[in-house]
């Protein structure tokens, strides 16, 4: 299929125009040694045959019922959220650089930063970053450029994938991480000169940190303080600016993504008034026109790689726009009780979920509070079993964490949001008891 | 001007979650001193509401579908439909990364994809795992640093030329490297200045081919040479490939590493500004490098390889998963689509396009470096009545997005011209009507933009007093 408009006398009108014979005669730049005369690539299929063919990959696929999270979560997506986010107007735009003919996409995230600076209870927030990870690896080169030091302190209680990323952006940037280990699911912080400490709230296992130890540790150094959120629990969990916080950041999929077999996703990142000017990525702010209408425009730009090239903090020149406006029209259907309720149902779902479990005999890690996510302690074939059990009858097996973190080999992750019914976890349960 | 916010009533409702049906925690009693007492600021508005405040928004936006968006650089092609209907399939939409037998379909979509842009780009390997265009750049930076590393050489420098994107600069810098820039020659790169700059620190040189201002680097063979002769590596800047799917291949001009970017080249629509996607492809002696996971053909099918101890090199993870699938899907689904002959004319379409308005437009401005540009062109305003503003500003009146304006830097009061192959002869030859109208009536579009929801802002004051949130608002007032 093309969908290239020109008809064979529209082209012949154009190359009469340019004065040559053949198109070909337009690439004579490129060197006869590399210039193609063949190549091997398959013929389009054209658009019903590709679908059908997508169709039949897609039926490989299975959906599942979900009972997994670490850093990706199953909700409920009202249906106005992409109605609304697939109209072509926003879909099929690009970055709002002409500020005139881009005045909606520049409200929208305006409404964005607001919204999420008012979630991580920082005074700004940029127009997103591309997920989670990404967010907090940016989030640690803040703290590197502001403090001049390149050395962070990271929990153990960070997602293992967001540690894998922060490792190799570390490593290509050049900066120590020093790891704090975690003390029967909580994190033990030490007194370090470091740029930043990086925690994360709850912690990958599920559990809430004591908020405390981090402001205490953060009132002995001169460090600055990095959390990384669940942007649903946050609607329920202390403040972070209440610990002094100073970077908050996190995945945004939660609110009114699909998973999508992971991506893409949505990072969000917030801060401090006084570190706005170091934060990475777009900024929209709001201005007047040249009547004093009230107008919305990309500014801070003064610290982005088309400015400032070798000098910026960062090279980051896109955001996760399309995502950033679902999320804010989740979060405005929702409101202010709405995202409350998605929390405690989840909450409610998965104490039900690990109560039921305990109720057989599972090992539930219970050392410390948790809220949508927990772990069980299982014996490595019988987790063998359990996941072929639990796949024949539609389920997702828990996470196996020995696979991204040695230290939790026979530790298992499972997760069940507001979108689970009492009766399904029933009878994902009931799986469990068959086996063990 | 009304935020959402302002659309709502104190206990107005858009979204009630279904109701759960099993005993509710007691938060307060849970949390004790983790609990968040305090209210969310967020609206309380109806679905209507919602659905009114956020059409209206879309009603001021200048998109693809609606008007010509000729932004240079950024290759604003038109997106299929049936890419859309293909990424809301469900069993697409509602499957978790973290259970490889729930996304079979979706892996070996990633391997074939893998594989199309290996041969597109004549590279060996190829990752989808970078987000972005600019995070492939970093990615496949991250690349020649443990590549140049692991070859016990401490090359500290990336080559950049003066007309590069500022990501190119930028993501060097991130990478620790230093960056040094090289001047270019009638716009393009001077095999005899670039020798003056090589050496053994030398950690590779980035470009992009065609270059910005939409120039072919006809000397490509020899700077590869000689970069490759110092011991530095070749990094491609895949922004401009959209020129040349079908008549060459970066790695058949000697490129080592290169990023894609699939919301350009292959049709995957912008958003709004995101999300992109933006693959590295690599050669042969860079592939052990590339990121894990990797989808990998097996056996019995498809699989995602992330067993370190088989690739002992790989730089590790650069994103949470495996990439924006759902971008990656469109993308796959396009190449498909098209096929051989359908991408190859696709690039035909792009140069001719840019060729005939750049023919169209010479009547009435300059094009500084005109001979034998390919997909986009350069244009000058200077020694015109009207800035590059004042022209985009006013092409905004008449309904079109503007070009990418004061870059590249190497051109100024620069108005940089992408047309893409999607565009008819006939739209090409209302735009350069209007160019021409709106350099005859200067005094007029001094003033512009009239008819646009609001006039020319001030952005200046916008980064002076930065007004970012809702809350800043209310305090600002």
């Amino acid at each position: 299929m093309f969908y290239t408009p020109h008809t064979a006398k529209d082209q012949e009108k154009m190359l009469a125009r340019l004065g040559v014979k053949s198109i070909k005669d337009l690439y004579d730049t490129i060197p006869q040694e590399v210039f193609l005369t063949d190549w091997e690539f398959p013929s389009g299929l054209g658009e019903a045959k590709t679908y059908r063919y997508l169709k039949e990959l897609a039926d490989k696929n299975r959906e599942l019922t979900t009972f997994i999270g670490l850093g990706l979560y199953d909700h409920e997506i009202p249906s106005a959220v992409w109605a609304l986010a697939g109209k072509a107007e926003f879909v099929t735009a690009y970055t709002p650089y002409q500020a005139e003919a881009s005045q909606g996409m520049l409200q929208v995230i305006f409404e964005f930063q607001s919204m999420i600076a008012e979630l991580t209870s920082m005074d700004t927030a940029n127009a997103s970053l591309y997920d989670g990870a990404t967010a907090l690896a940016e989030a640690m080169l803040m703290a590197v450029l502001e403090k001049k030091q390149k050395k962070v302190a990271v929990s153990l209680g960070v997602n293992p994938l967001y540690r894998e990323v922060l490792k190799t952006y570390a490593k290509a940037i050049g900066i120590e991480i020093k790891w704090l280990p975690l003390n029967e699911g909580q994190t033990v912080f030490k007194k370090d000169d470091v740029a930043a400490y990086i925690l994360q709230q709850p912690n990958f296992l599920g559990y809430v940190e004591a908020t405390e130890s981090f402001r205490e540790i953060k009132n002995q150094t001169n460090a600055l303080g990095i959390v990384s959120i669940n942007p649903v629990l946050a609607s329920v969990l202390r403040k972070p600016s209440a610990y002094d916080a100073d970077i908050v950041c996190g995945e945004g999929q939660a609110l009114g993504i699909p998973m999508n077999s992971g991506g893409p996703l949505l990072g969000f990142i917030a801060t401090k008034k006084s570190l706005t000017r170091k934060l990475p990525g777009r900024i929209v702010g709001l201005t007047t026109d040249r009547n004093g209408k009230d107008a919305f425009v990309l500014t801070l730009q003064a610290r982005e790689q088309h400015i400032r090239r070798e000098k910026a903090g960062s090279n980051i020149c896109t955001n996760q726009a399309l995502n950033a406006l679902a999320a804010t029209i989740y979060l405005a259907l929702l409101g202010k009780e709405g995202l409350k309720e998605v929390a405690l149902g989840a909450i409610s779902n998965t104490h039900y979920l690990a109560d039921r479990l305990k109720a057989i005999g599972v090992k539930v890690g219970d050392k410390r509070p948790f809220l949508m996510e927990f772990p069980v302690l299982l014996e490595p074939k019988k987790a063998h079993k359990l996941k072929e059990a639990l796949l024949i009858k539609g389920f997702t097996p828990p996470i196996s964490l020995g696979e991204f973190d040695r230290n939790f080999s026979d530790h298992y992750l499972l997760c069940a949001t507001e979108k689970r019914y009492k009766q399904e976890i029933d009878a994902f349960v009931s799986v469990w008891e068959g086996i063990l | 001007m009304k935020l959402i916010w302002e659309k709502g009533q104190s206990g107005r409702r858009g979204y009630i979650p279904s109701p759960t049906d099993t005993p509710e925690v007691s938060l307060e009693q849970l949390l004790g001193l983790e609990y968040r007492k305090e209210p969310l600021d967020l609206p309380e508005v109806s679905e209507l509401d919602v659905i009114r405040h956020y059409t209206n928004l879309a009603h001021q936006n200048y998109a693809v579908d609606s008007n010509f968006y000729p932004l240079g650089s950024c290759t604003m092609k038109y997106s299929p439909k049936v890419n859309e209907d293909i990424a809301r399939v469900e069993q697409f939409q509602n499957t978790h990364p973290l259970c490889e037998e729930g996304i079979l379909g979706s892996i070996e979509i990633m391997y074939k994809t893998q594989e199309l842009l290996a041969k597109i780009s004549g590279m060996a390997a190829v990752s989808l795992q970078p987000l972005a265009g600019a995070h492939g750049e970093l990615t496949g930076l991250m690349l020649i640093k443990a590549y140049q590393k692991d070859h016990n050489q401490l090359r500290d420098e990336i080559i950049v030329p003066d007309s590069a994107h500022g990501t190119n600069p930028a993501s060097a810098a991130m990478c620790g490297f230093k960056v040094v820039e090289v001047k270019s020659k009638g716009g393009l790169l001077d095999p005899e200045a670039l020798k003056k700059v090589v050496s053994n620190k030398t950690a590779a040189i980035m470009l992009t081919n065609p270059n910005t201002l939409g120039l072919f680097e006809k000397d490509i063979l020899e700077i590869g040479q000689i970069v490759h002769a110092s011991g530095g590596l070749l990094y491609y800047d895949g922004a401009n490939l959209n020129a040349l799917l079908g008549k060459v291949r970066p790695g058949d001009m000697g490129f080592d590493v290169m990023h894609f970017n699939l919301h350009k080249t292959f049709s995957t629509p912008h958003g709004g500004g995101g999300p992109g996607s933006g693959p590295v492809g690599v050669s042969e002696k860079i592939a052990p490098y590339l990121p894990l996971p990797i989808a990998v053909k097996t056996a019995t099918g498809f699989a995602l390889e992330n067993d370190k101890t088989k690739r002992p090199k790989s730089i590790g993870k650069v994103a949470t998963f495996y990439g924006s699938f759902g971008v990656i899907l469109k993308a796959f689904s396009y190449m498909i689509n098209l096929g051989k002959e359908g991408l190859t004319n696709a690039s035909e379409m792009a140069v001719l396009n840019a060729n005939y308005l750049k023919a169209l437009l010479s009547e009435v401005m300059e094009v500084p470096y005109s001979e034998g540009t390919l997909h986009e062109f350069v244009a000058t305003a200077s020694g015109l009545d009207l800035s590059a503003l004042e022209i985009a500003k006013a092409l905004l009146d008449y309904g079109y997005h503007a070009p990418t304006i004061y870059f590249p830097l190497i051109v100024s009061e620069a108005l940089m011209i992408e047309p893409t192959e999607t565009e008819s002869p006939q739209t090409l030859d209302e735009f350069a009507e209007v160019i021409k109208e709106i350099l005859e009536k200067v005094n007029y579009h001094k003033e512009a933009p009239h008819f646009m929801p609001v006039k020319r802002i001030d952005e200046v004051k916008a980064a002076r007093h930065p007004i970012l949130t809702r809350a800043q608002l209310q305090m600002s007032k």
